[in-house]
């Protein structure tokens, strides 16, 4: 069978900056192909999907050498318009891609622009709805819904273009585990009718499941492995692709050593945060009720749950971003509502989802400066809490990083920032919300590392999607849904509680298996890399790599 | 404030007319009512002004703050516009004065009353005929119904994508507002214009500077999407229907009668009784 | 727009989905952030729009119909919410006109490499683009059926002093955030 998407060699070179995104990459994607492409950040995945989807060299000024074949047909002599109909594209944020007002519009938008009849369009959207079965939500507009539908409403409108082959960057970066499993495997039907999918991800372990045909690695622009999934298990860097638990028994020699975490005192004191009978909602509408709930002042407690369901409403409670409609949320044993802004800051370190929310002066050195100097400290006192701060996030050795623009950094020194701007009040607990959605894992373990290291820092509660960034670093996970607190116990109770795991939009990972299949002597678990070294010893003979990818 | 898009005349007679009229119906209005200093003229013209507006059936829960607002501000300006000023010479000269003003000594006739009391309503019923353009018109059909009054496909599109990142918009705008005041932020409450300005910078320039990034990421989905080709298809249809030809010719017959007369010279005097 | 010497410029009036795009995000913010204004104390009723220095931003950065989009929709966006409805429509094409001006002006003008040079020439230039644009409000003498002394005195004057205020300020300062991210995001 002829290739739907060929890409030979191909380099790609950005006029704007300068800089080699792409260095001899090549991919071959046929009809019923499943392809995964992975690496870590800035090694050229959305680059390779901009040639692909003729971006480059249509809309970005780029120097490509090599070839793009789509359809058998090269890009370069072809519109974007037309290359459309062939490869459908799904960018990272659904909520960037949007441009209908409703649900409908939305995905009349590829067909209305092709000029098509309208009876024809109305077909079209009739039948795409029904396949991801998003009919319900037709008439709803486009602001209001949840990010798993949002993303099931960006595949329709791509799919109501008929293209043969559909490419995907980071589908699963914001989505809750259940979310991205629908989503996958409404991609791998789309496969398995006949298309091809070509998937851009970091969470290797849960695209694994969906049974890819491909798999390309790229590292610096060039391709590292390219092969099948098998090959990949063998030879994928261990500390940078997540990978599934099996692998990492088998591989087991491999893995680097891992830091001890630092001791955490005894929690026998007043709760740092507690929730007595709190509801929260926006306006009419109540989204958490009856809570009841602490958390210690030296826990790390990670808060997992559906998209929508109340997490981030739950600890914007903290620092009084919302307040509570009856009940009462206390902070240090006080009541939050008599405290001051600047007494909130200084206890609580909130990190947003999203790191440009709050970046706005032109030297990171400034934007260090703005929190302490609001709380009304003195300069000298200001600059060495900033460099340290700095320090704590291994963003000091970068150059000129005082002077440079906060915005000009990656994406995630960004982030990493922003935990700097929080560390630089000097705060006792450490609020994130989200803290490593789409990042890789070598990232992941790095920033995870830093924020629990920071020394002023006594505790530190996340919101994640990630079960196992929560399994890892928490010693308390708290599941929020349906209205309020669905489960809160220690990651090895919860790992061996099955029921949860198939409700309350979360998906057993091989890790949380594995947790389950030997669980700790003590209540905390160790890291996955050492739970697989214990793991490796117990059975002598290691599983094959490619156990624990088949559907649970 | 809420900015975002409010539909709240759903199902009303307006509402199910053709976009287009709603469009069309104030700038026939604006044309009757320029340049008329006749209260009586500018009465008549209110009175279809109300009539449309009840056929809007907008509740007035909904738009209490609107008016109060409109009305406040109109008041004023027409207090400064044509009482205070030079203005009222015109055709105020004439006439018995009722009492001149304390400070200013301007003196107030029954024509300087008439003139102020024109202006007023003819602010007034304009608000009328325009409100159903804010809260009857469905968000999502501004940009068919551009288009298909002449305005560029794209631009008209554009319409559309606008009232898509209003209530986004106005989302980060909270957002950011929240983050910063985790960092201790709060805005000025200074007298000096200067220093509030620089004050808004934490939230103007984050929100701006993230509205812009993200909109990188619209464009691209556009273009993959086939955006901007000579053709596109407007999924909602439009056609003027006997009702909506109606409307527009009364308005239109309106507009022409009252242009007539001004040529004539009939509506440029301000009326006193 | 950033452009270098290997690509022609764009025609100043195209319209690509970058322009229509650009033009609705600054609608809509100028829409959103518009509704934030406060007097300026010792004035009568002169209010500062502080998002007014977004449209001859957008004019600058993104071209002449960019910025008259977003000055034009983004105006009307605010009467049509607060309740003034379509009546100061003309205020709405002045709007408009300013940052089609400051698209017309930076259009012409050489890349200035020079940070503090930039600045000063960013805040001139939209305030002329401003001080042109505004004038359109002289329709008011038939719109509002006002003579030409009261339209310069209580509309067209205050209306500059205030914008001028928000565009000297605020326009260089979101220009020099914007500078070093253009090229970044820039294609
Ligand atoms: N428009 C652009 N202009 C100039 N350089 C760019 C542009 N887009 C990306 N780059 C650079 O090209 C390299 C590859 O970027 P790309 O976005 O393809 O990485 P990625 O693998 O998708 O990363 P991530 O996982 O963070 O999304 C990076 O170094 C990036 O800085
Ligand atoms: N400012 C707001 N105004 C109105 N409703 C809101 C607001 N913020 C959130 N909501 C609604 O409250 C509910 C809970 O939102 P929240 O952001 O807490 O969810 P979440 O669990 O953090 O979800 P996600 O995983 O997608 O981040 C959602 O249905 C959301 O639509
Ligand atoms: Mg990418
Ligand atoms: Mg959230």
């Amino acid at each position: 069978m002829t290739a739907l998407i060929e890409v030979r060699d191909a380099s790609v070179r950005y006029l704007s900056t300068g800089q080699t995104a792409l260095r001899g990459a090549g991919l071959t994607v046929r009809p019923g192909d499943l392809a995964l492409v992975s690496g870590p950040s800035g090694c050229g995945k959305s680059t390779l999907l901009r040639l692909v989807n003729g971006l480059i060299p249509h809309s970005y000024r780029a120097e490509v050498t090599g070839e793009v074949l789509v359809g058998g047909l090269p890009v370069a002599g072809r519109t974007i318009r037309e290359l459309s109909t062939v490869v459908g594209t799904m960018l990272q944020d659904p909520r960037k891609q949007i441009v209908g007002t409703t649900v409908a519009a939305e995905i009349a938008f590829g067909p209305e622009n092709l000029g098509l009849p309208r009876a024809e369009i109305r077909e079209r959207i009739a039948e795409v709805a029904g396949r991801v079965g998003i009919g319900h939500l037709l008439d709803r507009a486009t602001a209001g819904l949840s990010g798993g539908e949002l993303q099931m409403v960006a595949f329709a409108g791509v799919l109501a273009m008929r293209p043969k082959a559909v490419v995907v960057d980071e589908p699963l970066a914001n989505l809750d585990p259940a979310a991205g499993l629908r989503l996958m495997r409404e991609l791998r039907r789309f496969a398995d009718e006949g298309g091809a999918v070509v998937v851009v991800e970091h969470r290797v372990e849960e695209i694994l499941e969906f049974s890819p045909t491909k798999v390309l690695y790229l590292e610096e622009g060039a391709p590292r492995y390219q092969g099948p999934v098998e090959g990949f298990l063998r030879v994928a860097p261990v500390g940078h692709v997540k990978l599934p638990f099996a692998t990492l028994v088998s591989r087991a020699a491999e893995l680097p050593a891992v830091p001890e975490p630092p001791e955490r005192a005894a929690d026998t004191t007043t709760p740092r945060l507690e929730y007595r009978g709190v509801s929260l909602g926006y306006g009419e509408r109540t989204v958490l009720s009856g809570v009841d709930l602490a958390l210690g002042p030296c826990e790390r407690v990670a808060v997992l749950g559906p998209n929508g369901a109340g997490k981030s409403t739950l600890l914007r409670a903290a620092v009084m971003l919302i307040t509570a409609s009856r009940g009462e949320v206390l902070v240090d044993g006080s009541p939050v509502a008599e405290r001051s802004v600047r007494n909130l800051a200084t206890t609580f370190g909130y990190v947003f989802q999203n790191p440009g929310q709050a970046l706005f002066s032109a030297t990171v050195g400034q934007e260090l400066a703005f929190g302490p100097r609001n709380l009304g400290r003195d300069p000298e006192e200001i600059d060495a809490d900033a460099r340290a701060a700095l320090r704590a996030v291994l963003l000091d050795d970068e150059k000129d990083i005082m002077d440079r623009p906060p915005r000009t950094l990656s994406f995630g020194q960004q982030r990493r920032l922003t935990v700097a701007l929080a560390l630089a009040m000097r705060p006792r607990t450490l609020i994130l919300d989200e803290p490593t959605a789409g990042q890789d894992l070598r990232t992941t373990t790095e920033f995870m590392g830093h924020a629990l290291a920071a020394p002023s820092v006594e505790s530190l509660y996340f919101i994640t999607h990630d079960v196992d960034l929560a399994l890892t670093y928490a010693d308390r996970i708290i599941v929020v849904d349906q209205g309020g607190v669905a489960a809160d116990a220690s990651p090895a109770e919860l790992a061996a509680e099955g029921a949860l795991w198939s409700r309350a939009g979360l998906a057993a990972t091989s890790l949380v298996a594995a947790v389950r299949d030997h669980p700790p002597a003590s209540g905390a678990i160790a890291h996955p890399f050492d739970l697989a070294r214990r793991v490796s010893l117990l059975t002598p003979s290691p599983s094959s790599p490619t156990e624990g990818t088949t559907p649970s | 404030m809420d900015v975002t898009p409010r539909y709240l005349g759903a199902g009303s007679f307006l509402s199910r007319r053709d976009p287009r009229v709603l469009l069309l119906v104030p700038v026939f209005y604006i044309v009757a009512v320029a340049g008329v200093d006749d209260l009586r003229a500018v009465l008549a013209c209110t009175a279809a002004a109300l009539l449309y507006y009840r056929a809007a059936g907008i509740p007035w829960r909904g738009v209490r703050a609107n008016w109060a607002f409109m009305l406040t501000v109109t008041t004023v300006l027409v207090l400064v516009n044509s009482v205070l000023t030079s203005s009222i010479s015109r055709g105020g000269g004439t006439g018995e004065v009722l009492f001149t003003v304390p400070l200013t000594h301007t003196p107030i006739t029954w024509a300087a009353l008439s003139y102020a009391a024109t202006t007023l309503v003819r602010y007034i019923s304009l608000a009328m005929v325009s409100f159903p353009v804010a809260f009857n018109i469905a968000p999502s059909d501004f940009g068919v119904a551009f288009a298909r009054l002449g305005l560029s496909q794209r631009l008209a599109y554009g319409v559309d994508l606008t009232f898509r990142f209003l209530p986004s918009t106005w989302a980060s705008l909270h957002e950011t507002i929240d983050a910063q005041r985790i960092r201790g932020y709060e805005h000025s409450r200074s007298r000096n214009p200067v220093r509030r300005l620089l004050s808004l910078r934490p939230v103007v320039i984050p929100l701006t500077v993230n509205a812009l990034i993200d909109a990188e990421d619209t464009v691209n989905a556009m273009d993959l999407r086939g955006f901007g080709g000579r053709h596109r298809t407007w999924m909602r249809e439009l056609a003027f229907d006997r009702v909506d030809l109606l409307v527009l010719a009364g308005f239109a017959a309106m507009t022409a009668v009252m242009v007539t007369a001004k040529i004539l010279g009939l509506t440029g005097t301000i009326w006193a009784p | 727009m950033s452009t270098d010497a290997t690509t022609p410029r764009e025609p100043v009036l195209s319209i690509s989905s970058r322009t229509v795009v650009f033009g609705a995000v600054g609608a809509a913010l100028y829409g959103v952030l518009g509704l934030f204004s406060f007097l300026i104390p010792g004035t009568q009723a002169v209010t500062v729009r502080p998002a007014f220095a977004l449209v001859p931003f957008f004019g600058k950065r993104f071209g002449v119909i960019a910025g008259f989009f977003v000055g034009l929709v983004g105006n009307a966006i605010i009467d049509l919410i607060s309740g003034y409805g379509l009546t100061y429509w003309n205020w709405s094409v002045a709007n408009g006109l300013v940052g089609a001006f400051a698209g017309l002006f930076f259009a012409y003008l050489p890349p200035i490499a020079g940070e503090a040079l930039r600045l000063v020439v960013t805040a001139l230039g939209s305030l002329l683009a401003t001080a042109i644009g505004l004038l359109f409000v002289f329709t008011d003498i038939w719109v509002q059926n006002i003579d030409v002394s009261t339209v310069i005195s209580i509309n067209y004057v205050p209306a500059l002093i205030a914008d001028a205020i928000a565009v000297v300020i605020l326009t260089p300062a979101l220009d020099a955030i914007w500078e070093p991210l253009s090229k970044r995001t820039g294609r």
